[in-house]
C-alpha cells in the first residue's frame, strides 16, 4: 500500500519534470551523443553523407600541434584564473563580511560584472585596452599604457586572465560570504578566547569550516574556465597567431571555419574526457578536506 | 426550405472564394541570405523594388558577416536552406556542389562577361552569378604622396622603402597595418604567390609535395614586405582591426593601407574629400610583378532543391537583364558589374581598377587554388611572425606542414 503511494507521488514528480527533461534530452544530450558518432567520420559539415574513417581523427588530433598548444594555453589560463579568482574572492568576502558601513554597496559593485554577458565584457575591455589605454597614456605618460595588451604574444593571455578574474570574482565572493555566515559565532568566540588570531584563525578555524564553499567555487571556476570561449572570441579572437586559442576556440575553428566537422568533434570528445577526469579528481580531493562540526 | 437556401448560399460563397484564390498568382516568399553588410540598406531597397515590380513575390533578406558560413551551413543541414545564397567561388564550388543550381544553360548568363566567370566555374559548368568585380592592393592617399614629393609610384621593395622615408620625413606614418585581422594576410600573401605565376600548377605541385614553399622565390618575399610595413607602420599593428585601419587612412594619419574595393565606402563616410588610389604591391625587385588583384569571386547561388527555384531564376534574370537590377548593382551598390556592355560606377577605386585592367596589370585571386581554410593557418603564422613569436624558417616549415595536412 505504502509502495503504491510512493509510485503515485513519484509519477507526479516525473510528470512535472518531463517538459524540462524532454528539452534537455533533445537539445543537449542527443547532440552530445551524435558528437561521438561524427567523431569517427570525415565530414565537412555540409556534404550529405559523412564518411566513416574509424579512429583516424583521434590519431591526427594527438599529433596536431595546434590542438596541443591550445590545450597547454587552456591549462595555463585556467590555473591562473582559478587561483587568482578564489584568493581574491575569499579576501573580499572576509573584508565585506565585517560590519562595514558601505558593505552592501561594495558587494553590489563587485558582483556587477557578473550580470553582463561575457561577449559584451569582451568588447568593452577590447575598447578599454585599445582606445582607453591610448587616452590614459596621453594623460599620464605611463609606459604600461603604451604596451600592446592585446597584440603582444606575451601580454595577450595576461589581459584575458585579468578580465576573467574581474568578471567572476563577484560571484565567488557571494558564495564565500554565504559560507562565512554559516560559521557559528560561538566557535569563533571560543577560539578568540583561547588566543587564536589573524592567519592562524583563518587557516585553522575558518577555512576548514567553509570548505564546502571552497569546493563549489573551485569546481565552478575550473569547469567554466576550461571551457572558455566567448571571452577569448570577443577579446583577442584567439590571437595574435594562436597564442590565446583555447580548446573551445580551436574546436570552433576546425569545425566551422575550416569545415573539418568530423575532426572538430573528435577534439570535442577528447576535451570532454579531459574535463570529466579533472573535475572528478578535483571534487574527490576537496571533498576529503571538508569537516563537520 | 429556408434551411436549404441557406446551405446553398453558403456553398456558393465557398466556391466563389476558391475561384478567387485560383485566379490570383501564387504568393511566394523568396529567401536570400548573404554577407557584405556594407550594402545592407541597398539590398533591402532592392528587395522592396522587386516586390513593387512583382507583387506576388516577397523577398526575405538576411545579412550576416562574422559567422555567415557557420549559419549558412547549419541552415543547409537543417533542410531550412534559403532560396538564394551568397558564397565565394573557386574552391567553394566544390563545397556547395550538392546545393548549387547549374546555371550553365540559362540564357541570361550569356550576358555575363566570360572573363569574370573563372571563379564560378567547376569542370566547365557555371554554379553561380558573379555579382561584382572586386580588387585589392595598397590603397594610398594621393594628397599625402604629393605632399611628400613622390611623383612616381614605387614598383619594387627598394623604391617602396625610399617612398616611406620621404613620407616619414614629412611626419606621416607610411603604413596603417590591420594585422589583427587574419584575412589581411591572405590578401597580402596572394600578391606574392601570384608573382610566382602558373597559379593552378603551383598549387597542384604544392599539393603533391613536389614543390615546397621555400622554393617559391616571389612568395618568400613576404617576410621582407612584412618587415618593411612593420618598420614604417602604425604602433600596435596586431591590435588594429579593419575599422581602425580605414579610420587611420581616412583621417590622414597614415598614407597607405592594404585593403580592397570594399573599404572605399567606409573611408568616404569618414572623409568625403579624400583622394585615393591603388598602389600595386611590389613583389621583390621585379617591377613587372607589381600588380593589383582583381577578380569576381563573390557569387549568388540558387539553391537547386528550392521549392521556388523558378521564382529564384526569375529574380536572377531580373538582376542581370532588367534596368532596375542593373541600377541596383552599379548605382546603388557602386560595384563594378560583370555584365557586358554597362558602364562601371564613378568611384575612385573602381576607376583605378579598370585602369589597371586595361593596362593588363592585374592578377586573379590565386587563393582560390589554396586548400580549404589554409588561409586561417597562414593568418595565424604570419601574426606570429609579426609578433616575433616565430622565425622565418619556422613559419616556412609550418606553411608546408599545414598545407599538406589539409590536402591529405
Amino acid at each position: 500500500m505504502r509502495r503504491k503511494i510512493a509510485i503515485h507521488n513519484n509519477f507526479h514528480l516525473i510528470l512535472f519534470a518531463l517538459p524540462a527533461l524532454l528539452l534537455i534530452i533533445t537539445m543537449s544530450e542527443l547532440p552530445f551523443l551524435l558528437n561521438f558518432f561524427y567523431s569517427f567520420t570525415k565530414w565537412s559539415g555540409l556534404a550529405k553523407t559523412p564518411v566513416y574513417i574509424g579512429l583516424q581523427n583521434y590519431f591526427v588530433t594527438l599529433k596536431d600541434p595546434n590542438f596541443l598548444n591550445s590545450l597547454l594555453f587552456t591549462f595555463k589560463y585556467t590555473i591562473c584564473v582559478v587561483i587568482l579568482t578564489n584568493v581574491l574572492a575569499m579576501a573580499l568576502a572576509i573584508i565585506l563580511d565585517k560590519p562595514l558601513r558601505l558593505k552592501n554597496l561594495f558587494r553590489t559593485v563587485f558582483f556587477m560584472p557578473n550580470i553582463i554577458g561575457l561577449i559584451i565584457i569582451g568588447f568593452i575591455w577590447r575598447y578599454i585596452f585599445t582606445r582607453g589605454f591610448d587616452a590614459f597614456y596621453n594623460l599620464t605618460q605611463l609606459l604600461i599604457f603604451s604596451w600592446s595588451w592585446l597584440g603582444d604574444h606575451k601580454l595577450a593571455w595576461i589581459s584575458l586572465v585579468l578580465v576573467a578574474v574581474w568578471q567572476s570574482v563577484g560571484y565567488m565572493m557571494v558564495i564565500y560570504i554565504a559560507g562565512l555566515q554559516t560559521i557559528p559565532q560561538d566557535v569563533l568566540e571560543s577560539a578568540a578566547l583561547e588566543g587564536v588570531t589573524g592567519l592562524r584563525m583563518f587557516f585553522s578555524i575558518i577555512l576548514p569550516l567553509i570548505m564546502p564553499s571552497v569546493t563549489i567555487c573551485f569546481f565552478l571556476t575550473m569547469a567554466n574556465n576550461l571551457k572558455v570561449f566567448d571571452l577569448v572570441y570577443a577579446l583577442t579572437g584567439g590571437g595574435p597567431g594562436t597564442s590565446t586559442t583555447s580548446i573551445s576556440v580551436n574546436i570552433y575553428r576546425e569545425s566551422f571555419q575550416a569545415s573539418r566537422y568530423g575532426y572538430g568533434t573528435a577534439q570535442a570528445v577528447l576535451f570532454f574526457l579531459i574535463i570529466l577526469a579533472l573535475t572528478l579528481i578535483q571534487l574527490r580531493i576537496f571533498k576529503q578536506r571538508e569537516v563537520e562540526l | 426550405m429556408k434551411k436549404f437556401t441557406m446551405v446553398l448560399f453558403c456553398l456558393m460563397l465557398l466556391t466563389s472564394m476558391f475561384l478567387i484564390c485560383e485566379g490570383a498568382p501564387k504568393k511566394v516568399t523568396l529567401r536570400l541570405m548573404q554577407f557584405k553588410p556594407e550594402i545592407t540598406d541597398q539590398v533591402h531597397n532592392m528587395a522592396k523594388q522587386y516586390n513593387k515590380e512583382n507583387p506576388n513575390v516577397t523577398m526575405e533578406v538576411e545579412i550576416l558577416q562574422a559567422d555567415y558560413e557557420a549559419v549558412l551551413r547549419t541552415k543547409l543541414n537543417a533542410r531550412n536552406a534559403p532560396d538564394i545564397f551568397m558564397t565565394n567561388g573557386y574552391f567553394y564550388n566544390q563545397v556547395y556542389l550538392d546545393y548549387s543550381y547549374d546555371l550553365t544553360n540559362e540564357s541570361f548568363m550569356k550576358q555575363i562577361d566570360p572573363n569574370t566567370l573563372e571563379a564560378a566555374t567547376l569542370d566547365g559548368k557555371i554554379y553561380g552569378f558573379p555579382f561584382l568585380v572586386e580588387s585589392y592592393a595598397f590603397i594610398y592617399n594621393k594628397e599625402l604622396f604629393t605632399k611628400a614629393g613622390i611623383t612616381e609610384l614605387p614598383k619594387t621593395l627598394t623604391q617602396l622603402e625610399a617612398a616611406c622615408r620621404k613620407l616619414q620625413a614629412k611626419g606621416i606614418i607610411p603604413f596603417g597595418n590591420g594585422y589583427r585581422e587574419g584575412w589581411v594576410f591572405k590578401h597580402i600573401f596572394s600578391h606574392l604567390m601570384a608573382g610566382d605565376g602558373n597559379f593552378r600548377e603551383t598549387a597542384e605541385k604544392l599539393n603533391s609535395g613536389e614543390l615546397k614553399f621555400g622554393d617559391l622565390p616571389s612568395a618568400m618575399k613576404i617576410f621582407d614586405l612584412l618587415d618593411l610595413t612593420l618598420k614604417y607602420g602604425n604602433p600596435r599593428p596586431l591590435e588594429t582591426d579593419f575599422t581602425q585601419q580605414i579610420t587611420l587612412l581616412a583621417t590622414g594619419e597614415v598614407a597607405m593601407i592594404h585593403q580592397g574595393s570594399w573599404a572605399e565606402e567606409g573611408i568616404r563616410k569618414i572623409n568625403p574629400q579624400i583622394q585615393i588610389g591603388y598602389l600595386p604591391v611590389p613583389v621583390g625587385e621585379d617591377p613587372d610583378k607589381a600588380r593589383v588583384m582583381v577578380d569576381a569571386n563573390i557569387l549568388y547561388r540558387l539553391n537547386k532543391d528550392s521549392k521556388n527555384l523558378n521564382e529564384a531564376k526569375k529574380w536572377l534574370e531580373w538582376l542581370i537583364a532588367s534596368d532596375s537590377g542593373r541600377e541596383f548593382i552599379v548605382n546603388e551598390c557602386k560595384f563594378i558589374p560583370t555584365i557586358k556592355g554597362i558602364n562601371p560606377p564613378d568611384v575612385q577605386l573602381a576607376n583605378e581598377t579598370i585602369d589597371y585592367m586595361f593596362k593588363n596589370l592585374t592578377y586573379p585571386w590565386v587563393q582560390g587554388y589554396w586548400p580549404a581554410s589554409w588561409e586561417t593557418h597562414l593568418g595565424n603564422l604570419l601574426q606570429d611572425y609579426c609578433g616575433g613569436a616565430r622565425t622565418r624558417q619556422q613559419v616556412i616549415e609550418e606553411f608546408n606542414r599545414t598545407w599538406l595536412a589539409l590536402v591529405n
